[in-house]
C-alpha cells in the first residue's frame, strides 16, 4: 500500500478558507472509506492466518482517524468540518465499523459540561479565538474551552503559548515540547503530557526520548534538576544551577538563550498545565480513583489548617508519566517550615516590572512583553460583579489572592499588611489555593465545589488564572533573579 | 586604578577638589544624594542610610541613621533627597509607603523628624521643592502623588495618576521643574508623562506618552526651561520640549538596558549621564545629539548602578554613583573611559547594483599620497562640522572618510536578474518543460550559457528524442565567448590601502567616480551620500550585465522587443504559501520530482565523466547532437559533471543558475552536493531576491529548498504590526483598543464605530480612504438548520432571518473567483443599474470592463444615481452554464417561484432603502451589511444618496429606537427578507452576491 495515497492529512481542516477545508474533508473521507473497504474486504474473505497482524494494525490505524474525527465532531470551531466529521463517522458505522464514543466528560471535571460553552455557540470574538488556536494547534483543547470563559486572557495566553511552542525561537521545536512533557510530567498531569508527546512527535521529535528522561540528549537532562526545583521549591533556585547547565552549553553557542528559553518555555508550560489540573483534570478513569483517595486523605488533613506536607503523600504517579522525570518523591514542601534557612525574596529588590522583565527581553525577545501582557491581563481582570453582586471593586481581593500565593513561595511585599489576607480568604478557600499552586495534581472536585459556594465557574476559573499567573510569576522570580546572579 | 588624576576645580570662591574613588558600604544602596555644600553625600538602602563625607582621598562615614535596636521597614529606603536648600533637611521613600523627614540638626541620636503614613503603596521617589524650604512631593506605586507642607502633620494636597476612567498607575517619579515654580512632572509606570500645577489638584495640566512601558525616571534641564529628559524600560533616553504647546521629543537616545536614572550634566547643556536598572552596570554619559555612542563611560561598578548624583550644580567632573554592588563611588570625568576612543570607524557595503561604500578612519585615507578629500558640491551637506565644545575633549576622534566605488553605468544593471528571477519556472512542471522553458527565459534575456545550460540539462535528465530540434539547434548552436555575468567589474583604485593590497580590476571604458568624502563624526550622512550615489547609478542599461554584445549575437538574432512580449507562462500560486500551514520540520520535496526521485545515488567515482563536456569557454565548440549521448547512458553518469557546474556558476556570482539548477533537478543531484554549500548558495540567493523585493519568488526558493535551515525561514508566521493612532504605541494585546490610552485605535469614517478588521481602502477617487466597519451588534438572528415548519412559523412573513449551513455553494463560489468569471463571461455584457431607490438609469459594459475599472471603492462623496451597480438584468441564457451550479435555499413560498439576481460590486457600493417582494440574498464572496426596517417604518432617506452616504449622515443621529435592524451577512450565509420589507445594502469588501428573489 502506497503509504503516500493514504497518509491523512489534517493540515487542510486549519484553514480559514472553507473550500480548502472541504477538499481537505473529502480526501480524509475517501481514506478512510478505502480503509474501511479494505478492512471489510479482509474480515469477509476466508481465514488467511498471515493477515492477522496487519489487520490489526491497520484496524488501530482506522481506530486512531475515527477517534481524531470524532474529537473534530465535537470541537472544531469551523460548523462545516464538525458536521462533516460526524456525517464521515456515521458513514462509516453504517457500513458495519465500530466507532468511537465521546467519553462523556466535558473539557473540565469540576465544571458541569452544561455551563460551559459549547463549540458552536461561541460569539465572535470567542470564534476567532477558537479559529486561530485551532488553526495553530489543530485542535481545540480543553483548556482553551475553560479559559474561553474570559477570552480577554485567553487570546493572551494563546499568543505566548504559540510564540514559545511555535515561533522561531532559539530552541529546536521538539525541544520545546519535551521540556513541555518534563514540566508537566512533574505535576502529574498526563492530559498535558499526552499533548506534548503528540506535538513532540509532530514536529519530529525522536520516539525513544519518551522512554524516559535518561534517553533525551545530555542539554535536556541538564534540565532536569532545574525542573525540579522550579516545579516545586523554586526559592532552592541558586545560581549554581545555571552554572551547571551553562557549562555543559557553553560548547553549543549562544547560551544564554538556551538556558533563557528554556526556563522560560517550561515556565510557560507549567503554568498551562496547572490549568489543566484544576481546571479539567485528567479525563482518565484510573487515576481518578488515586486522586479520590489523596484527596480524602487531604480533607483529612485538612485539620491541621492549611499546612500539609507532601512527604505524608503515599501515591506515586502512574508510571507513564513519572518516566519523564527523576526523583518522584521530590515534592512542595512549605517554603516557611522547611529545614534550611532561606532569606525572603523581597519584591521591592527584584521584581518582575522592573527586572524580570528586562531580562526576558534581552534574553528572548518579545517574551517579555508577551509576559507582561499576561501578568497584567490576569491580575488586572475584572467585571465588577462578586457572585450576584455588581459594581464591586475587586481588586483588593485579587491583591490578596496574589500576594497569598507569592507569600507561600516566601516573596514579600513590603508595603503590604498581610493581615488583609486572612479577613479576605476563608480557610476552604486557602486550602484550595494552596493545592492548587502547590500540588495541583490533588486538587478534588470538593475542594473546588467547597469553596466560594456562592460564585460563578466563571469567577472560579477567574480565580484560577490568578492563581497560576501569580505562581508562575513567583518562580519566575526566582529564576530570573538566579540567571541575573549568575550573569553578574 | 591606575590612570586615577587629581582635579581641583574652582567654583566660585569653594574648590572642589578630589580623585576617582570608591568606598565599600556594608549594604547595597538604593539611592544616594549629594548635600548643597558638595561635601557630604546620603546613601540610603533597604539596610543602610548612611551619611559620608567626600574627602579629598577617600570617603569617611559621618553618620548612621539608622538607629534603634529593631530594623523597622520604615528605614528601609527606596528612595533619598538632601534638600537643596537646607543643609539638616533630608526626606526618604520607604518601601512600605512611609515618607520620612529627617532633621540632622536635632540633638538626640534619632533625626527623624516626621513620618507621613499616607500612601497604601511603596513610595517610588521624594522631591524637595528647588527654591520653597518646606515643599516635600511624593510619588507612590499606589497612583498618587502627595504633597506635604513640613510644618504640618498631613499632606496638603493629593493628586492621582488615573488615567481617563482607567485604573490607577503607579508613579515612578516625581520632579520639581527648576524654573517653573508651580511645575512638577511625574512618570508613570505605563508610559504616561504628566506635569501638574501644584496648585491644582484635581488634573494635570498635561499628559503624553512617553515611553512603551514604564518611566522609570525624568530630570528637568538645569538651564533650558523647557527640557525634561525621561528614561524607561525601553531602553530609551528622550529629551522632551516642554515649552510648544505639545510635549515635543528633541532627542531620542537609545541604550542598552533599561534606563533606571538620568541627570543631566552640569554646565554641558547636552550631556546627560544615565544608569540602567538590570543586565549592565556601567554609568553612561551622552551627548544627546550623538545618540548612538556614549560620551563617556565609568565602569567601576559590579553590580547594577541605583543611584546617580552630579556633585556639585556647576561642576561637571564629579559625579557620584551608589550601586546594588555595596559600594559608594565618586568618578572623575577625565578618568572615563571613552567608547569612541574604541570604536570602530570601519565600515564597508555594497549597494544592491554593485556600488561600494567604504568608510575609514580619516587618518587611514589621508595618509595615502595625492587623494583630496572630498570638498562637496552636492545637494546635501556633505560637511557639517561641529564646533569643539570645551567640554567634548575627544569631538573629532572618530571623524572617518567615506569612499564610494560606482559601478560603471550599465554593468549595474541587474534586470536581467529580476526578469530571469521573475520569469524562471521552479517547479510544477515536468523536468524536460522546466528546463526548456527556463532556457527561453534565458536565451530571450541574451543568457546564451545559461540558456545552453539549460538545455543540456534537459538532455542529460530526460529521454532523449523529445528534444524540440528548433530549441536545440538554437540553445546549442549559438556559441559564445559569452561571459558569465561578472559582478565585480567596478573601479576599486581608489581603495585605502589600509584595506589590504591595491587590487585595479580595471576593466571598465568608463570613468569611475570615487569619492572621499570626509565626515565628521556624524554617521548619519553617510547613508544620504549612499542614496544618492545608488541612485546615479540607476540608469536602465541598453545591455544586460555581463553578457558581452559580440558579433556573434547576430548569428543568433534576437529581438530585444520580443523577448519580453511573450507573457510568462508559469503562474505562481496566489498565495506564496498556505494561510496556515502545519508547521513541519522536514517539508518534502517538490513534488513532481517524486517520480524520478528513485534514481539511484550517484557517487563521485564518476568524476571522469567530466571530459565528456568541458566546462570552460570551449564550451560552444562542441556540438551536441543526440548521437553524442548514449541513451543507455544513465542520466547519474553525468551527475559529478553537473555539480561542477553548479559551482563553477556559484563561484562565478551567479548563484540564480545554482539554486534554480538545484531545485529544478532535485534528488538527482542534492546528494552530490554538500549541505552546507546548498545552504549558503541558498541564503545567497534569497538575501539577493529580498533586496530587489521579489518576496514571492524568495519564498517559493524557500519553500522549494529541501535545506532544513532554509525551509525553516518561511515557518515564521507573518505579524502585522499595528500602532495606536493616538500614543503610536503598538497595540498588542488586541488590534483595535489602545491598552495605553484606552482609547479605540480607528474608528469608521462613516458610522464612527470602531473598526475591528482590515478593510482600509486604498485611495481611489478625491474622497479621503475610509475605512467601513460591521455593525456594532447585530440584530437579525442567525439560524443553523432552520427546519422549513420553524421557517415558515417564525419568520417567513414576519422577520429576518440569517440562514447558516442550509445549503453548500463551495462549488459556486469557487466558479465565481474573479479569474474564473473573467475566464468566461469577460466578453459578455452586463446591465449596469444606478444605485438609487427609484428611477434606474441602465448602462450597458462588458463585463470585463466593469470588473477591472468599476471596481473600486465606492467615494463617499458621489451620488447613488452616478454609481453604478451591476446586480440583476442577468442575461440568463448567457449565464446559465454559471447559475446552474447555484444550490438556492431550499424554502419556497407557496405561489412564488424564484428568480436570481446576480451582482459584483465594489467596496462600499450598495443599493440605498428600497423595498420589493420576499427573497435570500447569499453572499457568495466577500461581506455585505444590511439595513432593514419593516414595511409599517418607512425610514428616513435621501433616495438619490448612496447607503454609505445615509450611514454617513443620517445613521449616526438615529435614536436606538429608530435604528435599523442590521446584521452583516459572510460568504456563505443567506439571508431573509421578508415581502415589502424596508433595506438598504452595504457591499463592505469586494462582493460577489446572487438573490433569489420570491415573486
Amino acid at each position: 500500500m502506497a503509504e503516500g495515497e493514504n497518509e491523512v492529512r489534517w493540515d487542510g481542516l486549519c484553514s480559514r478558507d472553507s473550500t480548502t477545508r472541504e477538499t481537505a474533508l473529502e480526501n480524509i473521507r475517501q481514506i478512510i472509506l478505502r480503509k474501511t473497504e479494505c478492512l471489510r474486504l479482509v474480515k469477509e474473505t476466508p481465514y488467511r492466518p498471515s493477515d492477522g497482524l496487519s489487520n490489526a494494525i491497520s484496524l488501530d490505524v482506522l481506530n486512531k482517524l475515527l477517534a481524531h474525527l470524532l474529537m473534530l465532531s465535537k470541537r472544531c470551531p469551523f460548523e462545516d468540518v464538525r458536521e462533516k466529521s460526524e456525517f464521515i463517522l456515521k458513514s462509516v458505522q453504517e457500513l458495519g465499523i465500530r466507532i468511537p464514543r465521546p467519553l462523556g466528560h466535558g473539557p473540565s471535571r469540576f465544571i458541569p459540561e452544561k455551563e460551559i460553552l459549547q463549540v458552536g455557540s461561541e460569539d465572535a470574538q470567542m470564534h476567532t479565538l477558537f479559529a486561530d488556536s485551532f488553526a495553530a494547534l489543530g485542535r481545540l483543547d480543553n483548556i482553551t474551552l475553560v479559559m474561553v470563559f474570559h477570552p480577554q486572557y485567553l487570546e493572551s495566553f494563546l499568543k505566548t503559548q504559540h510564540y514559545l511552542l511555535q515561533m522561531d525561537g532559539p530552541l529546536p521545536l521538539h525541544y520545546r515540547h519535551y521540556i513541555g512533557i518534563m514540566a508537566a510530567a512533574r505535576h502529574q498531569c498526563s492530559y498535558l503530557v499526552n499533548l506534548h508527546v503528540n506535538d513532540f512527535l509532530h514536529v519530529g521529535g525522536d520516539p525513544k526520548w519518551l522512554n524516559g528522561l535518561e534517553n533525551a540528549p545530555q542539554k535536556l537532562q541538564n534540565l532536569g534538576e532545574l525542573n525540579k526545583v522550579l516545579a516545586h521549591r523554586p526559592w532552592l533556585i541558586t545560581k549554581e544551577h545555571i552554572e551547571k547547565i551553562h557549562q555543559v552549553q557553553r560548547d553549543t553557542s549562544p547560551q544564554n538563550l538556551y538556558i533563557q528559553q528554556v526556563s522560560d518555555s517550561f515556565f510557560e508550560v507549567e503554568a498551562l498545565m496547572e490549568k489543566m489540573r484544576q481546571l479539567q483534570e485528567c479525563r482518565d478513569e484510573e487515576e481518578a480513583s488515586q486522586e479520590e483517595m489523596a484527596s480524602r486523605f487531604e480533607i483529612e488533613k485538612r485539620e491541621s489548617m492549611f499546612v500539609f506536607s507532601s512527604d505524608d503523600e503515599e501515591a506515586t504517579p502512574a508510571r507513564d508519566v513519572s518516566r519523564h522525570f527523576e526523583d518522584t518523591s521530590y515534592g512542595y514542601k512549605d517554603f516557611s517550615r522547611h529545614g534550611m534557612h532561606v532569606p525572603t525574596f523581597r519584591v521591592q529588590d527584584y521584581c518582575w516590572e522592573d527586572h524580570g522583565y528586562s531580562l526576558v527581553n534581552r534574553l528572548y525577545p518579545d517574551v517579555g512583553q508577551l509576559i507582561d501582557e499576561k501578568f497584567h491581563i490576569a491580575y488586572n481582570l475584572t467585571y465588577n460583579t462578586m457572585a450576584m453582586h455588581k459594581d464591586v471593586d475587586t481588586s483588593m481581593l485579587r491583591r490578596a489572592i496574589w500576594n497569598y500565593i507569592h507569600c507561600m513561595f516566601g516573596i514579600r511585599y513590603d508595603d503590604y499588611d498581610y493581615g488583609e489576607i486572612n479577613q479576605l480568604l476563608d480557610r476552604s478557600f486557602k486550602v484550595y489555593i494552596k493545592t492548587v499552586v502547590c500540588t495541583p495534581e490533588k486538587v478534588t472536585k470538593r475542594m473546588y465545589d467547597s469553596f466560594w459556594r456562592q460564585f460563578k465557574h466563571s469567577e472560579k476559573v477567574h480565580v484560577n488564572l490568578l492563581l497560576i499567573e501569580a505562581r508562575m510569576q513567583a518562580e519566575l522570580l526566582y529564576a530570573l533573579r538566579a540567571i541575573t546572579r549568575y550573569m553578574t | 586604578m591606575e590612570k586615577m588624576s587629581r582635579v581641583t576645580t574652582a567654583l566660585g570662591g569653594s574648590a572642589l577638589t578630589g580623585r576617582t574613588m570608591h568606598c565599600h558600604l556594608d549594604a547595597p544602596a538604593n539611592a544616594i544624594s549629594v548635600c548643597r555644600d558638595a561635601a557630604q553625600v546620603v546613601v540610603a538602602g533597604r539596610s543602610i542610610f548612611k551619611i559620608y563625607a567626600i574627602e579629598e582621598e577617600q570617603f569617611v562615614e559621618k553618620l548612621n541613621l539608622r538607629v534603634g535596636r529593631k530594623p523597622s521597614l520604615n528605614l528601609s529606603c527606596a528612595d533619598v533627597v538632601w534638600h537643596q536648600m537646607d543643609e539638616n533637611l533630608l526626606a526618604t521613600a520607604a518601601t512600605n509607603g512611609v515618607v520620612v523627614t529627617w532633621n540632622l540638626g536635632r540633638p538626640s541620636r534619632n533625626k527623624q523628624d516626621q513620618l507621613f503614613t499616607e500612601h497604601k503603596r511603596t513610595v517610588n521617589k521624594v522631591c524637595f521643592h528647588p527654591t520653597e524650604a518646606h515643599v516635600l512631593l511624593s510619588g507612590s506605586q499606589d497612583g498618587f502623588m502627595k504633597c506635604f507642607d513640613l510644618r504640618r502633620k498631613d499632606s496638603v494636597s493629593t493628586f492621582s495618576g488615573e488615567a481617563l476612567g482607567g485604573q490607577s498607575e503607579s508613579v515612578r517619579d516625581v520632579q520639581f521643574s527648576i524654573r517653573d515654580y508651580f511645575t512638577f512632572a511625574s512618570t508613570f509606570e505605563n508610559g504616561n508623562v504628566q506635569l501638574w500645577d501644584i496648585r491644582r489638584p484635581d488634573r494635570c495640566e498635561r499628559m503624553f506618552t512617553a515611553h512603551n512601558g514604564p518611566v522609570f525616571c525624568c530630570d528637568w534641564h538645569p538651564e533650558d526651561r523647557g527640557w525634561l529628559a525621561t528614561g524607561g524600560r525601553d531602553k530609551m533616553v528622550k529629551v522632551w520640549d516642554m515649552t510648544t504647546h505639545r510635549a515635543k521629543e528633541v532627542h531620542c537616545v537609545q541604550t542598552i538596558a533599561s534606563v533606571a536614572r538620568v541627570k543631566w550634566r552640569p554646565e554641558c547643556r547636552h550631556h546627560l549621564a544615565t544608569c540602567s536598572m538590570m543586565v549592565d552596570h556601567n554609568i553612561y554619559v551622552w551627548d544627546v545629539r550623538r545618540p548612538f555612542v556614549p560620551a563617556a563611560m565609568f565602569e567601576e561598578h559590579r553590580d547594577v548602578t541605583t543611584g546617580i548624583a552630579w556633585r556639585h550644580p556647576h561642576d561637571p567632573s564629579f559625579l557620584l554613583s551608589g550601586s546594588k554592588d555595596s559600594t559608594l563611588c565618586q568618578h572623575l570625568f577625565r578618568d572615563a573611559s571613552q567608547p569612541v576612543e574604541r570604536a570602530n570607524p570601519e565600515g564597508l557595503c555594497y549597494g544592491l547594483f554593485g556600488d561600494l561604500a567604504f568608510a575609514a578612519k580619516e587618518s587611514l585615507v589621508a595618509t595615502e599620497s595625492g587623494r583630496k578629500p572630498y570638498t562637496g558640491d552636492r545637494r546635501h551637506p556633505i560637511f557639517f562640522k561641529r564646533k569643539l565644545d570645551p567640554a567634548e575633549p575627544f569631538a573629532g576622534l572618530a571623524s572617518s572618510a567615506l569612499s564610494v566605488f560606482e559601478m560603471e553605468p550599465g554593468t549595474g544593471s541587474m534586470s536581467w536578474f529580476v526578469d530571469t528571477a521573475e520569469r524562471y519556472a521552479l517547479a510544477g512542471r515536468p523536468l524536460a518543460e522546466l528546463c526548456d522553458h527556463n532556457a527561453k527565459v534565458a536565451r530571450e534575456l541574451g543568457r546564451n550559457q545559461v540558456a545552453q545550460t539549460w538545455t543540456m540539462l534537459r538532455i542529460i535528465y530526460c529521454s532523449p528524442g523529445l528534444v524540440p530540434a528548433t530549441n536545440l539547434n538554437h540553445s546549442v548552436g549559438k556559441g559564445s565567448s559569452c561571459g558569465l555575468p561578472l559582478m565585480n567589474s567596478f573601479n576599486l583604485k581608489d581603495m585605502a590601502p589600509g584595506l589590504g593590497s591595491e587590487t585595479r580590476l580595471d576593466r571598465s571604458k568608463g570613468d569611475t567616480r570615487s569619492d572621499t568624502v570626509l565626515l565628521d563624526s556624524s554617521a548619519t550622512l553617510i547613508t544620504n551620500e549612499d542614496n544618492e550615489e545608488t541612485e546615479g547609478s540607476d540608469v536602465p542599461a541598453d545591455y544586460l550585465l555581463g553578457d558581452v554584445e559580440g558579433e556573434e549575437d547576430e548569428l543568433y538574432l534576437l529581438d530585444p522587443e520580443h523577448a519580453h512580449s511573450e507573457e510568462p507562462e508559469y503562474v505562481l500560486p496566489q498565495e506564496a504559501f498556505p494561510l496556515r500551514h502545519e508547521i513541519v520540520d522536514t517539508p518534502p520535496g517538490p513534488e513532481h520530482l517524486q517520480d524520478k526521485a528513485d534514481s539511484p545515488h550517484v557517487s563521485g567515482s564518476e568524476a571522469d565523466a567530466a571530459s565528456l563536456v568541458p566546462m570552460d569557454s570551449s564550451f560552444s565548440l562542441i556540438s551536441v547532437s543526440h548521437a553524442l549521448y548514449d541513451s543507455r547512458l544513465p542520466p547519474d553518469f553525468f551527475s559529478a559533471l553537473v555539480c561542477d557546474m553548479l559551482r563553477f556558476y556559484a563561484e562565478q556570482g551567479d548563484v540564480q543558475m545554482a539554486v534554480s539548477v538545484l531545485i529544478v533537478l532535485g534528488e538527482r543531484v542534492r546528494k552530490d552536493i554538500d549541505e552546507q554549500t546548498q545552504e549558503h548558495w541558498y541564503t545567497s540567493y534569497i538575501d539577493l531576491l529580498q533586496r530587489f523585493c521579489l518576496w514571492n519568488v524568495s519564498n517559493q526558493v524557500v519553500k522549494l529548498s529541501t535545506s532544513r535551515a532554509i525551509s525553516c525561514l518561511n515557518q515564521a508566521s507573518t505579524t502585522l504590526h499595528v500602532n495606536c493612532s493616538h500614543c503610536k504605541r503598538p497595540m498588542s494585546s488586541r488590534g483595535w483598543v489602545c491598552d495605553r490610552c484606552h482609547r479605540c485605535a480607528s474608528m469608521c469614517a462613516v458610522c464612527h464605530h470602531v473598526v475591528k478588521g482590515l478593510f482600509v481602502w486604498p485611495r481611489y477617487g478625491p474622497g479621503a480612504p475610509v475605512a467601513v466597519a460591521e455593525e456594532e451588534r447585530c440584530t437579525v438572528e442567525r439560524r443553523a438548520d432552520l427546519s422549513y415548519a420553524e421557517f415558515m412559523q417564525h419568520y417567513a412573513f414576519s422577520r429576518p432571518v440569517i440562514l447558516q449551513g442550509l445549503t453548500d455553494n463551495s462549488r459556486f463560489r469557487v466558479l465565481c473567483s474573479r479569474e474564473r468569471l473573467l475566464a468566461s463571461f469577460g466578453d459578455s455584457v452586463v446591465r449596469l443599474s444606478t444605485a438609487n431607490t427609484y428611477s434606474y438609469r441602465k448602462v450597458d459594459l462588458p463585463f470585463q470592463e466593469y470588473v477591472e475599472q468599476m471596481l473600486h471603492p465606492q467615494d463617499p462623496l458621489s451620488m447613488g444615481n452616478d454609481t453604478l451597480y451591476f446586480f440583476g438584468d442577468n442575461n440568463f441564457t448567457e449565464w446559465a452554464s454559471l447559475f446552474r451550479h447555484y444550490s438556492p435555499p431550499p424554502f419556497g413560498l407557496l405561489g412564488t417561484t424564484p428568480a436570481y439576481s446576480f451582482g459584483i460590486a465594489g467596496a462600499g457600493s450598495g443599493v440605498p432603502f428600497h423595498w420589493h417582494g420576499p427573497g435570500f440574498s447569499e453572499v457568495i464572496y466577500g461581506r455585505k451589511r444590511w439595513f432593514l426596517y419593516p414595511p409599517e417604518k418607512t425610514p428616513e432617506f435621501h433616495p438619490n444618496k448612496t447607503t454609505l452616504a445615509w450611514l454617513r449622515d443620517t445613521y449616526p443621529a438615529l435614536a436606538p429606537s429608530a435604528r435599523p435592524l442590521e446584521c452583516t451577512i459572510q460568504a456563505g450565509e443567506v439571508l431573509y427578507f421578508p415581502d415589502r420589507w424596508w433595506h438598504a445594502t452595504l457591499n463592505l469588501d469586494t462582493s460577489v452576491f446572487i438573490s433569489t428573489f420570491l415573486s
